[in-house]
């Protein structure tokens, strides 16, 4: 045979054999996981955790631990792990709020609330809300919270509680998941580990390792166009996927073992015929400790119990909200039918010992507007609007008294730094907003006139310090800091046509900032950068 | 060439090739380890790759010693301790309950205080018992007092009296945390330890540490029995192969060395912009003050005294004649506590003189031993010898004494707090044997002996715990079958008129049986008696 014949023949060959190979491995594609091959991440263990891959501690990525009351958001510049702001000369109404993650959901609203309650009665003063609320916090976490703040110096004239169903509820996860009732949501989440547990959930960041690697391969490797490349990293992929799955299920079935150290003690209740008894009297009691911190803080103290769905009688349930929010009732109805009542009973005890307590249990009993927005507790925009109006109403007489007299002389203020002078903003930046550098470690969002619509546009500030080394480990990669906000969330409010938010700056020399909002679409609204070194 | 020859020729060639490559691997071993190879000796890795940084990840050995905990950033691991026990203890008609905070120094003096108390109830009178439970710990400091009495009034503990001895912590610890990296104002390290080690990176590393340590071990056992174990050819390749895991594990070490250096808000706190040491001191004295403040304010809730006493230390000038034996052993000119404490103890005067403004009992010990020429401190820290404590429990019962028999003769109103309180419950005779225990309501066992002497208090109880089901038992335990309560009489006893008395608390879970008494030295028992529950 001739050789470009013979070159030929075998390439031909080699062709339809490699052709071969790849339509086998297509069809062992599909028969193994049910979808045709494509070589972009698809289903499967590509794009998508299987079950219980999430892992055992899910929950420490969505907080940090924190030694005084528990757990704290990520955001470091959070009131709750800033610590309170710097006595301002200015001597804003300073209007703490305290609870869950109700409390948490309602702060934009609030403080648009009472911005404009200041703003329609001519109030002297100005508002600052702080929000020390947040997800699964309750009793006693709060009065802990109010108790740091205070020794740190903070001052409050106010402090709002608004609580009454994490108490309930995640006291009786807790309970069912053998971690002492009164602490912390979940602490076992979040801490001790054993030695043999260390090594297992090493084993999983190692296989997520190992997952990460084939992903990546998957993506970007020269022959991912082949199915049988694509036949191994899948099996690859699923294999490491349910290794982690089951490692997974170990630790989480191993974690139920009583340890002191992340269980907590044990109570002394055997049945939750036993411990539903105790949760109102800790409630209880948080509520007159917070009073009396209050009182000691020179503050007014105003308790509201939060409305809930699954309280007989308190909403007629839209079809929405039966479809959306009424899906867990067998045992939240359960337990909150068991609990709430004692809890009613005990806020009167509340109102006997001249504790400015409000049952808002019942105010959506006649309204009929789809106004809750999950099936645990949380309200949509116009619900949160509609519990701001009335925790706003019934803080009337306090606002009026705050803003009208100076801060209280209390024994706490004898031990607090003397104000500062007024301290000069200087202008960074004058963009959408203007941006300013108070003293040296604040910066001031100002926007004249503002309607109030630009401020639903998250706020984004990355900080890029002089020094590197001053990054956390994990932003190193990034080069900044990432302190990015959103108005109300931030403590920002709205008074006389002008939008103003305060944000704090890491102690380290800085060497630029950046800032801006974003679009919803990824965008920017607007960026402006300053480089301090200049 | 005939068979034979040809088949010797090769074998030879064979055996010289297979020497020579022996000659060349013992060479190249001694070239690259610095030694001769020594079959009989195993490969070892450097020393610093055996396991990964300690602190980081033995959690197991660390956490029976202190844990993190939600409130006071750590506690000690004990359940027994009563800081870490959460029972509600109603007022009892005959006790009057003492709360002790405090850091070490307070720790340390809990049993001189409650012989004090015992002393001071037996000589005045008084009807009722004192009962001290010591919720102080090491290295504790505000907010943390205020934090752990808040914890367990809430949860409906009664207190009678709040004492709180502090104030060195507060003038030592702020330093420590700054050349750590840490929030001057956060726990101890404890708790950045602690955080540190429950972190995915950390566990990731610490997994691949323990794959390599165990590829190690495997590559240590087949080389034992290996075959060919006696060339230098496969020690040198096995010794390659151990160093070079030994020296990924040291990396990987360094990685996690790394982690622990690096900020993390989390474990080290927020940043601050006070600037220096003697800032954060200022900032020191008042988080002390307010939280003396939120104390009293916690305490007068729930109908307590709350009193506060600002403990001596050595370094404060004038405030006690040292002894040689003192200055040998407990001062250094140089020292960090002594320069501390001298910077923040005007202040903390100053405070203390507003804190009495403020209605607290507050009392300045710091000039208590300024005569005295005994030897009473034992470190060079602030800690007291027994004399020591003695004099300083006598000093604050002395100065309590108006809350004492306030405490013990009148029927204070019940506060706000006291209406979730509950009821005293009776006492059910369970042994009766050297020392009669009863069970009082369902959580309590009650040790009592009459005319008991110093061998009754000072040999040590055991306290075997058997429950009803197996499953309840912790799982260090079960092969054991029983839980382990045992106890000394000091952890929570005291003698009235000649009666001692011990109270323990029970485990929550179904109790089927316990068994008790008093071991003494040299193993055997002093008494010793069992009871079934379920009978």
């Amino acid at each position: 045979m001739p050789f470009p014949k013979k070159l030929l023949y075998y390439g031909l060959l080699a062709a339809l054999t490699l052709l071969a190979v790849e339509g086998m491995a297509r069809a062992a594609y599909w028969l193994a996981f049910g979808e045709g091959y494509g070589r972009e991440l698809t289903g499967g263990a590509a794009a998508v955790s299987p079950e219980g891959e999430a892992g055992w501690n899910a929950l420490a990525a969505t907080r940090i631990r924190q030694p005084f009351y528990g757990h704290t958001p990520i955001d470091p510049g959070h009131y709750l792990n800033a610590g309170p702001p710097p006595v301002s000369s200015e001597a804003p109404v300073v209007i703490g709020l305290v609870g869950g993650s109700v409390a948490h959901d309602l702060l934009p609203y609030f403080s648009r609330a009472v911005y404009r309650y200041f703003s329609d009665n001519n109030l002297a003063r100005r508002p600052a809300v702080l929000g020390l609320g947040y997800l699964s916090m309750k009793q006693p976490q709060p009065v802990m919270v109010v108790a740091e703040q205070l020794a740190r110096g903070g001052r409050f004239d106010l402090i709002v509680n608004l609580d009454g169903y994490n108490e309930i509820f995640f006291s009786g996860r807790n309970y069912r998941e053998g971690v002492f009732p009164f602490y912390p949501y979940q602490w076992s989440a979040l801490t001790g580990l054993t030695a043999a547990e260390t090594l297992r959930a090493g084993r999983i960041g190692v296989l997520r390792e190992e997952q990460a690697e084939l992903r990546r391969a998957a993506a970007a490797h020269p022959l991912r166009a082949s199915a049988v490349f694509g036949l191994f990293n899948r099996y690859g992929r699923e294999r490491v996927a349910g290794q982690i799955v089951q490692l997974n299920a170990e630790l989480t079935a191993g974690r139920a073992d009583y340890i002191w150290g992340r269980h907590g003690p044990r109570g002394q209740w055997r049945t939750e015929g036993d411990w539903y008894p105790a949760v109102a009297p800790v409630w209880y009691r948080s509520s007159l400790a917070l009073a009396e911190l209050a009182d000691l803080a020179g503050a007014e103290y105003y308790h509201f119990l939060q409305p809930n769905q699954y309280l007989p009688g308190s909403k007629p349930l839209s079809a929405a909200e039966l479809a959306c929010c009424y899906t867990d009732a067998a045992f939240r109805e359960g337990v909150y039918r068991a609990v709430y009542p004692r809890i009613a009973e005990w806020g009167e005890g509340l109102q006997q010992r001249a504790v400015n307590y409000f049952d808002l249990t019942q105010i959506f009993q006649g309204n009929r507007e789809t106004l809750y927005g999950d099936e645990c507790c949380h309200l949509n925009a116009r619900g949160n609007e509609l519990l701001a109006a009335a925790i706003v109403e019934r803080l009337e007489p306090a606002l009026v008294r705050a803003a009208a007299g100076e801060p209280a002389v209390s024994g706490l203020a004898a031990a607090r730094p003397p104000p500062p002078a007024m301290v000069a903003e200087e202008l960074l930046m004058d963009a959408e907003f203007s941006v300013y550098r108070r003293g040296g470690r604040r910066l001031v969002y100002v926007k004249e006139p503002c309607s109030g619509a630009e401020l639903e546009a998250p706020f984004f500030l990355h900080i890029t310090p002089a020094n590197r080394d001053n990054l956390p480990a994990e932003r190193r990669a990034a080069g900044f800091e990432n302190w990015d906000f959103q108005f109300e969330r931030g403590g920002g409010g709205v008074i006389n046509g002008r939008c103003r938010v305060e944000r704090p700056l890491p102690p380290y020399p800085i060497a630029s900032i950046r800032t801006g909002q974003f679009t919803p679409g990824g965008g920017t609204l607007w960026a402006a950068e300053y480089p301090f070194e200049r | 060439m005939p068979f034979l020859k040809k088949l010797f020729y090769y074998g030879l060639l064979a055996v010289l090739t297979l020497l020579a490559i022996e000659g060349m691997a013992r060479l190249a071993y001694f070239t690259a380890f610095g030694e001769g190879y020594d079959r009989g000796a195993p490969a070892v890795a450097a020393a610093d790759s055996t396991r990964p940084l300690i602190e980081l990840t033995r959690n197991d050995a660390a956490t029976r010693l202190a844990i993190a905990h939600p409130w006071y950033g750590y506690s000690l691991g004990n359940t027994g301790y009563a800081l870490n026990t959460v029972l509600p203890s109603p007022r009892q008609g005959d006790t009057v309950t003492i709360a002790l905070l405090g850091g070490s120094v307070a720790f340390e003096n809990a049993e001189a205080l409650r012989r004090a108390l015992s002393h001071h109830f037996a000589a005045n009178n008084l009807p009722r018992r004192p009962v001290l439970l010591n919720l102080s710990t090491s290295g504790a400091r505000q907010p943390y007092q205020a934090n752990a009495a808040a914890h367990h009034l809430l949860l409906g503990r009664h207190f009678d009296i709040i004492v709180n001895l502090d104030a060195l912590n507060e003038a030592t610890f702020t330093d420590l945390n700054i050349e750590s990296g840490i929030f001057p104002q956060y726990p101890l390290r404890v708790w950045s330890i602690r955080v540190r080690s429950f972190n995915a990176a950390v566990h990731t590393l610490v997994g691949r540490i323990a794959l390599l340590r165990a590829e190690q071990d495997a590559r240590q056992r087949a080389a034992a029995d290996h075959p060919l174990r006696y060339t230098a050819l496969y020690g040198l390749i096995h010794r390659y192969q151990v160093e070079r895991a030994g020296q990924r594990i040291i990396q990987l070490n360094h990685a996690l060395a790394a982690i622990r250096a690096a900020y993390s808000l989390e474990a080290d706190g927020p940043r601050s912009d006070l600037r220096s040491a003697a800032d954060w001191q200022r900032e020191d004295a008042r988080i002390w003050y307010r939280g003396s403040l939120l104390l009293r304010e916690l305490a007068e809730l729930t109908g307590a005294e709350y009193y506060q006493f600002l403990q001596p230390n050595q370094y404060l000038p004038g405030s006690k004649p040292l002894t040689n034996e003192e200055l040998e052993c407990c001062w250094q000119l140089d020292d960090a506590y002594g320069q501390n404490y001298r910077v923040i103890h005007p202040r903390l005067v100053q405070l203390g003189a507003k804190l009495q403004q403020w209605s607290v009992h507050f009392f300045d010990l710091s000039l208590i031993f300024q005569d005295n020429r005994e030897t009473l401190y034992r470190d060079e820290c602030c800690h007291f010898n027994e004399r020591g404590n003695e004099l300083l429990a006598a000093a604050i019962v002395e100065r309590m004494a108006p809350g004492l028999r306030r405490a013990a003769l009148a029927e204070r109103p019940a506060r706000a707090l006291d209406a979730a309180a509950v009821r005293p419950e009776p006492e059910l005779l369970l042994l009766d044997a050297d020392f009669q225990v009863y069970r009082r309501g369902r959580y309590w066992l009650v040790y009592s002996k009459e005319d008991c002497a110093p061998r009754d208090r000072e040999t040590p109880f055991f306290l075997h715990i058997i429950p009803a089901n197996g499953a309840d038992l912790p799982a260090d335990r079960r092969e054991y079958g029983f839980d382990n309560w045992d106890f000394r009489f000091e952890h929570g006893g005291g003698v009235i008129n000649g009666r001692c008395v011990v109270e323990r608390r029970l485990p929550n879970y179904a109790i089927a049986s316990i068994r008790t008494g008093q071991y003494v030295e040299g193993g055997g028992k002093l008494w010793e008696g069992e009871y079934r529950f379920e009978e």
